[in-house]
């Protein structure tokens, strides 16, 4: 009898244990925030943040997990138009490619994210006999031209996402020119694509992180250079969880907390603008939660206290208590 | 009689392993189609924590592409065993060895910090910490390609100053903003090599693998250089992946590619 109750008592102690992993300790709610290659100063923080009110909780979201499969990876580059075998790798990306005696297109689709990336390009599109880069004498369609045959071709091949969209930004993705190092003059410049990206938001905040990207490149002859898209779908909310302040998170973030990056030349940071941003990982990384991080941004400063252009300040903190 | 054997492979691999660093690299065949080789050093000094990886996936990938592998030349250098000197030209201050190293090899790749004038190592002994631009002369022996995965080293005001170390070398492919401590070297390789030559993938340019390669991780706001010292080297391929173009001598003009991550 003792030894029935002590065996009845153990079962329940370690039914009850794995119902309490299930509901909070299984989750993983970390972020990895960004590093950089260059060696940080030790700059001195000045805090002209206006400070907004984000609450004291939020909802961290799960993440439907799409487990992408050969199918799903051969119906998207039929619908792309590539017609080749579908390749798979130990990273966990699938490749498939079209390859003609001229041009050339190629999908990737990452299975941790179901991210997909879509390339096309020329083979020998160049002369050598040339004496200029043709890319220095090229156009581009309009700036509206070029945001309307991305739109197109994302919706065109079922890529639009259906919500969540709260922006579109249509910049110059790249440029080529011509210098001359001894007189130091730019010779001849050109812009070689259009970039336009679609930005993110869930539940009006926006989403940042290099997990969050859809964006097409449209160059010369109009044509779609590259398409990218890491748009993890949500399965629903998973908790209302506790933040901490955007104040608390600023001083996280000047004693070493967070993550934030300045070169040697940097002596002063004015930090003048923080937003609280849902955080999307790496293509490649299975992501289970959407947490949220606050962001930093401002200007830094040199020796002589002027701004550095080439380098805003952008620093980064968990928002989870 | 077997135990002897085994001692004397164990006593082999212990003196193999105890050399810190070998007296050579490269071949100096210079049959860059035929048998090209890699060189990769790294720092992981501070908050990196990829640049191993990035040189070993890039030095994997391209084996398994036909490249050499450390007995034909290549060459793989980390921590304080990633030297300035590999870096530097034979005349410059202190005395440099890129004719074994760096420009002995057709690809190269660095990780680690970096600025506008200078690559930053750890070793202060071979020969100092900081390679500036000026102590560098690539191209002239071997080297096509280097790839810097440092930030800030080509940025606007320090181009005209890099382009002095193209001495016949086709491309520098670098930064102008911070890069972030991603894996890329392994995208990048996936890029640049056609895995089969005929099957699901195909490779792409050195200029697009650099970019789109570091794009997969790299987020917005992050600008990506490549330098040529002649325009058709930022249409050209690696050894074996499609056409790769003849040295030419420098003259002070050059192109700059810039690419914005999203």
């Amino acid at each position: 009898m003792k030894k029935l109750f002590i065996v009845t008592m153990v079962v329940l102690l370690v039914v009850i244990g794995n119902i309490g992993c299930a509901e909070s300790g299984s989750a993983d709610l970390s972020v990895s925030l960004p590093t950089v290659e260059g060696q940080s100063g030790k700059p001195e923080f000045k805090d002209k943040i206006k400070y907004k009110d984000f609450g004291d909780s939020i909802i961290v979201y799960k993440v439907k997990n799409k487990n992408v499969g050969i199918d799903d990876v051969d119906a998207l580059g039929t619908q792309l138009g590539l017609d080749g075998d579908i390749g798979y790798d130990d990273d966990g990306q699938y490749v498939m490619a079209s390859r003609g005696e001229k041009v050339a297109a190629q999908l990737y689709v990452w299975v941790n994210s179901g991210a997909m990336e879509y390339d096309s390009f020329v083979f020998d599109d160049v002369d050598p006999t040339d004496e200029i880069d043709p890319a220095l004498l090229a156009s581009l369609p309009s700036e509206q031209e070029a945001k309307g045959i991305a739109s197109a071709f994302l919706t065109d091949n079922g890529l639009m996402p259906s919500d969540g969209i709260s922006g579109i930004e249509v910049s110059i993705g790249g440029s080529v020119e011509l210098r001359n190092s001894e007189t130091g003059e730019i010779v001849m410049s050109n812009p070689t694509h259009w970039l336009i990206q679609w930005d993110r938001e869930i539940d009006g905040i926006p989403v940042a992180g290099s997990g969050a990207d859809l964006s097409v490149r449209v160059g010369p002859e109009s044509t779609i250079q590259r398409v990218f898209k890491c748009w993890r779908e949500i399965e629903g909310s998973y908790k209302e969880l506790k933040i901490k302040s955007a104040q608390d998170a600023y001083e996280e973030l000047i004693n070493g907390k967070g993550s934030f990056y300045t070169d040697l030349s940097v002596k002063e940071v004015i930090v003048d603008q923080v937003e609280l941003v849902y955080w999307m990982d790496s293509v490649d990384q299975e992501q289970n939660y959407i947490v949220p991080v606050y962001q930093f941004s401002g200007t830094c400063l040199d020796a002589d206290g002027v701004a550095i252009d080439e380098q805003p300040f952008q620093g980064w903190c968990e928002a989870l208590k | 009689m077997s135990k002897f054997i085994i001692g004397i492979i164990i006593t082999l691999l212990l003196v193999v392993v105890a050399i810190p660093r070998a007296a050579f690299a490269g071949n100096g065949d210079y049959n860059d189609a035929t048998n090209p080789q890699f060189g990769g050093e790294w720092t992981n000094e501070d908050n990196i924590n990829w640049g191993d990886d990035d040189v070993e996936d890039m030095y994997n990938a391209l084996q398994d592409a036909g490249w050499a592998d450390t007995w034909g030349g290549s060459f793989m250098w980390g921590g304080t065993h990633a030297w300035e000197q590999d870096f530097k030209y034979k005349e410059a201050p202190g005395g440099g060895t890129d004719y074994l190293w760096i420009d002995d090899v057709d690809l190269a790749w660095f990780t680690g910090h970096g600025s506008n004038w200078r690559l930053h190592f750890l070793n202060p002994d071979h020969d100092d910490e900081n390679l500036h631009y000026y102590e560098a002369r690539w191209g002239d022996h071997d080297l096509e390609w280097i790839m810097l995965h440092s930030c800030h080293v080509l940025m606007d005001d320090s181009l005209d100053l890099w382009h002095g170390t193209m001495m016949m070398l086709h491309l520098i492919c670098g930064s102008k903003s911070t890069i972030y401590d991603k894996e890329d070297g392994k995208n990048v390789a996936k890029y640049l090599i056609d895995s089969d030559g005929s099957g699901p993938d195909v490779a792409y340019t050195v200029q697009k693998s650099w970019f789109y390669g570091c794009d997969v991780h790299q987020a917005s706001g992050v600008t990506l250089r490549c330098m040529s010292e002649y325009w058709l080297y930022g249409y050209e391929y690696i050894w074996g992946q499609g056409r790769t173009y003849a040295d030419v001598p420098g003259d002070p003009y050059y192109s700059v590619y810039t690419y914005n991550c999203s």
